[in-house]
This record gives C-alpha cells, sequence and structure tokens, in this order.
C-alpha cells in the first residue's frame, strides 16, 4: 500500500537528504568541532583542549561577554515572561472569545511578525522608536523582543487552548467558581503545557535574535549576539566558536523541552 | 410540601440570530415540583440538552421566563444557582484528584477545609468509591468516573440536580445497576433530578414524571403511567414503547368516551381531556400490542378475525403480528405459555379481543 507511495522510494531522495543535512549540519558541527582546537586556526586541528572554553569565561574579553551575556538572559526572561502572559490573553480571547468580527484580521495582526522579514521589522522599529524619542538602550531592546516574541509564544499555547473544549470551565463554573477562578483554578491548569512551551520558545527566540537588536540597541549596550558580531568582525578567533556552542547547546535544551512540554499530558488532556 | 421547584413558562430558544438563526426550543410550559425526579424525554435534536443548559445557567433564553423556587434566575451566572449539573460526558478536571474534584464545588463556596475534606469523603462514601480518592479521573473506568461526577455535583448540596444522559456511555448491567443506585439516592437526599434521556425504558422505570419532547416543542407532561396509558398523541404514542397506530372514523362521542369504526367493527375506546374530537372525522387510535388478545380459531359473530403472519419471540411473551381482512397489519404480545400460542404458524386463522379501556383515541 504505501510502499509505492512512500517518499523514500522517489528517485533522487537520498542525495537530496544528504545535501540538505550536510548543508544545514555542516557548518554546525565545524563549528562545534573547531571549538575544541587547540590551535589560534580556526582551520587546522591542533589537538583537543578546552582552552577556549577557558578563554570564555576567564580570558581578556571575558567581562565583555559576561556583560552581553547578562543583558541577553535577563532580557530573555522578562520578554518571555511578558510576552507569554500577553499570549495567554490573547488565545483566550481568539479562542473562547466566541465569533466576533475582525477575528481574521485580529489572528493575522498576532501572527504578522512571523511573517514579515525581521529586517522591516527591524528598521520599523528604529523609526518607531527615533519617531517618538525613546532613548535607544536596554529597555528598547526589552520591548521589541516582547513584541516580536507574541507569537511565538501565542502559537504552542493557541494550539494547545483548542485541544481544550470549554465542558471544564463550565464545570467549574457550575460549581461555584468564579471566571476568574474557572481560568486560574481550571483552565490554566490545563493550559500549562503550552504555556511552558510557548514561554521557552519565546525565551530562545529573544536569546539569539540579532537582526531587530542591532538595530535598536544604540551605542554602548551589547546582547550576546551582537558582542559575537562585533568580535567576529576584527577576525574570527576559536572563542568564537565556544561561545556559540555553548548558545547552540542552550537553544537545543530549550527547543527539546518545549517540545516535550508541548506534548506533557496530551493524551489525557 | 408540595413547592415549585423550577417553573418554565413559555421558554423559546434561537441559537444564533439573523435569517440563520436555529429554534431549538419552541414555547415550553412546565413546572417541577420540589423533590421530583422529572425526566426530559426525546429523540435525538428535539432540545433536552438545549433545555438543560437554560436551566444550568449556560446559554440564555430567547423569550419565556424561568423561575426557581419563585425567584427569578434568568440573569443569574451559573455559579450563582443552586443547581449543579452532571454533565453528559463528566468534564471531571483531569488534573485533580478524585477527592479535590468533589470537592472542588465547596471549596470554591469558600467552606472551610476540614469541611471540604469531610464532606467529599462523605459523598465518595455515597457512591461508594472511598478507596479510590487519591486517584486521578483518567484512572478510574466509565462507570467510576459518572459516580464521581454525580459525587461532584452532589457535594455542594443543590437544591435541583440536573443529569445530561449520565447514563448512556455505560454498558446495560452497569446503566441498570446505576438507574437504582441514583434513584436511591435522590430518595436519601431528597431533592429535585432533572434527568434527561433518550431511552425510553429508562424514563420510564426512573421517573416521578416525564416530559416528552420533539423539534423543540413540548409533546406531553405527565406520570408514566399517564404516558404510557394515556398518550395525548401519535408521536407520544409512538415514540414511548410499542404500539399499533391505527386509522379509524369516530362514531360517536359521549361524556365517558367514544366508538369508532375500525376494519368493520365498531370500537369503544377513551378520550383524552381537552381533545376535541368530531363524529365522523378520521383519526388515529394507539393499541398497545399487550391489549391485544389472541384466541386461535376464527370465532363466529362480530369478532375480529385475523390471520397470523409471523411470529416472533421474546423470552416470557411472543409477539405475533395478524393481518385482518381489511389490511391492517395489529401487533399482538401474549405470554408465551398462553393457551395455543405456541403452536400458532403463518396462515393459521385467529380472532382478537381488543380491551376497549385501554385504547385512546389520539390527538394530532
Ligand atoms: N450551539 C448551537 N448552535 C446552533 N445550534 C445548536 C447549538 N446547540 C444545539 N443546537 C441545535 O439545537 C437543537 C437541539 O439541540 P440539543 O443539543 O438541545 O439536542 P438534544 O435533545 O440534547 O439531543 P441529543 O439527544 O442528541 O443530545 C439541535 O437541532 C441542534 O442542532
Ligand atoms: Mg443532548
Amino acid at each position: 500500500m504505501a510502499r509505492k507511495t512512500d517518499i523514500r522510494h522517489y528517485q533522487g531522495f537520498l542525495p537530496m537528504t544528504v545535501l540538505c543535512m550536510v548543508l544545514l549540519y555542516g557548518p554546525l558541527i565545524i563549528v562545534m568541532v573547531y571549538s575544541f582546537n587547540d590551535s589560534l586556526s580556526i582551520t587546522r586541528w591542533g589537538g583537543f583542549s578546552l582552552r577556549w572554553y577557558y578563554d570564555v569565561f576567564f580570558g581578556l574579553e571575558a567581562p565583555k561577554f559576561q556583560k552581553a551575556a547578562f543583558n541577553s538572559f535577563s532580557i530573555a526572561t522578562m520578554a518571555a515572561i511578558t510576552s507569554t502572559t500577553i499570549a495567554v490573553a490573547a488565545a483566550v480571547g481568539m479562542i473562547r472569545g466566541g465569533q466576533f468580527r475582525a477575528k481574521t484580521a485580529s489572528f493575522a495582526l498576532i501572527s504578522l511578525p512571523l511573517m514579515v522579514p525581521e529586517i522591516v521589522t527591524a528598521v520599523a522599529t528604529l523609526i518607531f522608536f527615533t519617531t517618538i524619542g525613546f532613548t535607544a538602550g536596554y529597555a528598547t531592546i526589552l520591548v521589541a523582543h516582547i513584541v516580536f516574541c507574541i507569537p511565538f509564544a501565542y502559537l504552542p499555547i493557541a494550539a494547545r487552548l483548542e485541544g481544550i473544549e470549554n465542558i471544564y470551565e463550565e464545570a467549574a463554573m457550575d460549581l461555584y467558581a468564579s471566571r476568574a477562578q474557572a481560568f486560574f483554578q481550571v483552565l490554566m491548569p490545563l493550559m500549562l503545557p503550552g504555556i511552558i512551551s510557548g514561554f521557552l520558545l519565546a525565551f530562545v527566540i529573544s536569546l539569539d535574535d540579532f537582526i531587530i537588536t542591532n538595530f535598536v540597541k544604540g551605542a554602548g549596550i551589547e546582547t550576546l549576539p551582537t558582542a559575537i558580531f562585533g568580535a567576529v568582525k576584527q577576525g574570527i578567533k576559536p572563542n568564537i566558536m565556544a561561545i556559540s556552542t555553548l548558545l547552540l547547546l542552550l537553544s537545543f535544551v530549550f527547543v527539546t523541552l518545549s517540545w516535550f512540554a508541548g506534548r506533557m499530558g496530551s493524551k489525557n488532556p | 410540601m408540595n413547592q415549585t421547584a423550577i417553573d418554565i413558562a413559555g421558554v423559546t430558544k434561537f441559537y444564533g440570530s439573523g435569517p440563520d438563526a436555529v429554534r431549538a426550543l419552541h414555547d415550553i410550559h412546565f413546572q417541577i415540583q420540589h423533590n421530583e425526579f422529572f425526566t426530559l424525554l426525546g429523540p435525538s435534536g428535539c432540545g433536552k440538552t438545549t433545555l438543560l443548559r437554560i436551566i444550568g445557567g449556560f446559554e440564555d433564553i430567547s423569550e419565556g421566563t424561568l423561575r426557581l423556587f419563585g425567584e427569578d434566575i434568568q440573569n443569574l451566572p451559573p455559579n450563582r444557582r443552586p443547581v449543579n449539573t452532571v454533565f453528559q460526558h463528566y468534564a471531571l478536571f483531569p488534573h485533580m484528584s478524585i477527592r479535590d474534584n468533589v470537592g472542588f464545588g465547596l471549596k470554591m463556596q469558600g467552606r472551610p477545609p476540614e469541611e471540604i475534606r469531610r464532606r467529599s469523603d462523605q459523598m465518595l462514601e455515597l457512591v461508594r468509591l472511598s478507596e479510590y480518592a487519591g486517584r486521578r479521573p483518567s484512572q478510574l473506568s466509565g462507570g467510576q468516573k459518572q459516580r464521581v461526577a454525580l459525587a461532584r455535583a452532589l457535594a455542594p448540596e443543590p437544591k435541583v440536580l440536573l443529569l445530561d444522559e449520565p447514563l448512556s456511555a455505560l454498558d446495560l448491567k452497569l446503566r441498570q445497576s446505576m438507574r437504582h443506585e441514583l434513584k436511591q439516592i435522590r430518595e436519601e437526599l431528597g431533592i429535585t433530578f432533572i434527568f434527561v434521556t433518550h431511552d425510553q425504558e429508562e424514563a420510564l422505570i426512573m421517573s416521578d414524571r416525564i416530559a416528552v419532547m420533539s423539534h423543540g416543542a413540548l409533546q406531553q407532561v405527565g406520570t408514566p403511567e399517564e404516558i404510557y396509558n394515556h398518550p395525548l398523541n401519535r408521536f407520544v404514542a409512538d415514540f414511548i414503547g410499542e404500539t399499533n397506530l391505527v386509522e379509524v372514523q369516530v362514531r360517536e362521542i359521549s361524556d365517558s368516551g367514544a366508538t369508532v369504526a375500525f376494519a368493520g367493527h365498531t370500537l369503544a375506546c377513551s378520550v383524552n381531556e381537552n381533545q376535541a374530537h368530531e363524529p365522523g372525522e378520521i383519526a388515529h387510535m394507539s393499541i398497545r400490542p399487550e391489549h391485544i388478545g389472541i384466541t386461535p380459531g376464527e370465532e363466529k359473530g362480530d369478532a375480529l378475525r385475523a390471520t397470523v403472519l409471523r411470529k416472533i419471540f421474546l423470552g416470557t411473551d411472543i409477539h405475533v403480528a395478524c393481518s385482518l381482512p381489511t389490511g391492517e397489519e395489529l401487533v399482538a404480545r401474549v405470554q408465551s405459555t398462553a393457551a395455543g400460542v405456541a403452536a400458532l404458524s403463518p396462515g393459521d386463522g385467529v380472532t382478537l379481543d381488543i380491551d376497549p379501556h385501554r385504547i385512546v383515541l389520539l390527538g394530532d
């Protein structure tokens, strides 16, 4: 049955797969491998060592990267919390709000940042901030991140909520719960896997955003991605590879957690 | 104590608005007494759930009034109505233990923790699930979930309990024992039950009174005996139990009943109150199979003669389908042990004997 139409039997399936895999993951693997290179060269292998990881934490540039890391993590945490909260409210409004006018338009508006090229958003955000005279710096980065993280937080939360029948809220209200109690005691715990998933996704997205951050950050403040970019402009040193590998690992962990959280309890909602 | 618990007057419900509005209920009137086991019975889509949701506060009324113990509750949200619901699919909170599920209503009412604990345990005992208190709903069987849903709805001591087809997901054996349990629990607690079902047998067994509905309209309200023995119209007669619906011509109308012409014979029958018939009009009559007697052999005189078409064995009873000389078909239900019945075979001539006290002339 499935044998003839199975995509694996299409001609050229194997070469295409290999090509995609190599293009996507080859560079990442090279970066990871060379981050353990005991040599200043980024192209010649000089034996295994952890010196570049040591350099990241205790070397000359360490204070700069630590400052950037602090900015990145604090912004990511606050942006993820805020955007997740907004996304929960949006999801409840969209999915439990019944039919209202401009529902489709609202959904398009929420997911717009996913479709608009990031550079356009970046320029627009910068123009907006300049127009209203909002001084560039930490706060502008935070506000921009909150805004573009919303759709990423929204999607897993909305998907989860759509799978929860409203009989649970009705049962709660029937048992004397107010609207707020029904939300916090019943709906929210049931949505929790989606909320965690959305939060983690928003966190990672904020953590590794470069384009928008670079536009709105102004002088004198760096996040990890902009700091790395700045360092690379003066020539690629292997310590960049070590930082990149650490970031990659972190993203990987978060995306994996997000995936598991999204699936959590989905068998018995 | 004959207090009116629920008073529904002229309730009409439209879903949606404008040209594609759906009329789910049409001008429903009835009263439910305190302490009554009241059943809403009707085929799928007739508006039973809609009516229950209106009483629970989940839908609003398009027209009409709804009173609970004399008080107009139309504008009260569900959490302010002393009415609890056992939902069709139970809707147990999956993230809470069975005990927390049962205690949820009490917690929302702000009762002290010791009381919540004591009363939840008491309720779990009532439905005989004490040893499951620490489990999650997903670890229970269908029948157990159903009982938890019942305990949860009963715990806050509602004045009225609404049950939406609570037994429909259970197998026959479990359903039968749950019917019994439900009745018993209601008698123990002394509260009003409004029970929804599309199973007429269940309705007859359990209810004090039944409201039969069809297409959003009320067809008849009455005790199981009234509904069964004196159906008001064709729909009720046909929906409740088995019956032979036959066309007759009305001959005479008197205070005590009527005489009608059926298959070339004149039969006496009863007429429901408030039901107008004119001599000469064509009407329908309901004859229950168990009210037709069969004697093998064709008697002389003006007895109703018929020919056996088929026989269906049902255990203690036998269904015998007969055709009359005028073409009508009647089904009789007789005990398998009745004289001569076992020996009947298709084509045999028989004499039918219809009990005149048991046949009813129907309205439309
Ligand atoms: N939310 C809704 N929007 C529009 N129409 C609805 C809605 N809910 C119910 N209806 C319609 O109202 C009518 C009555 O529905 P209701 O659910 O009350 O039937 P029911 O008697 O409970 O049936 P069942 O035995 O199948 O549960 C049906 O025709 C149904 O299609
Ligand atoms: Mg229903």
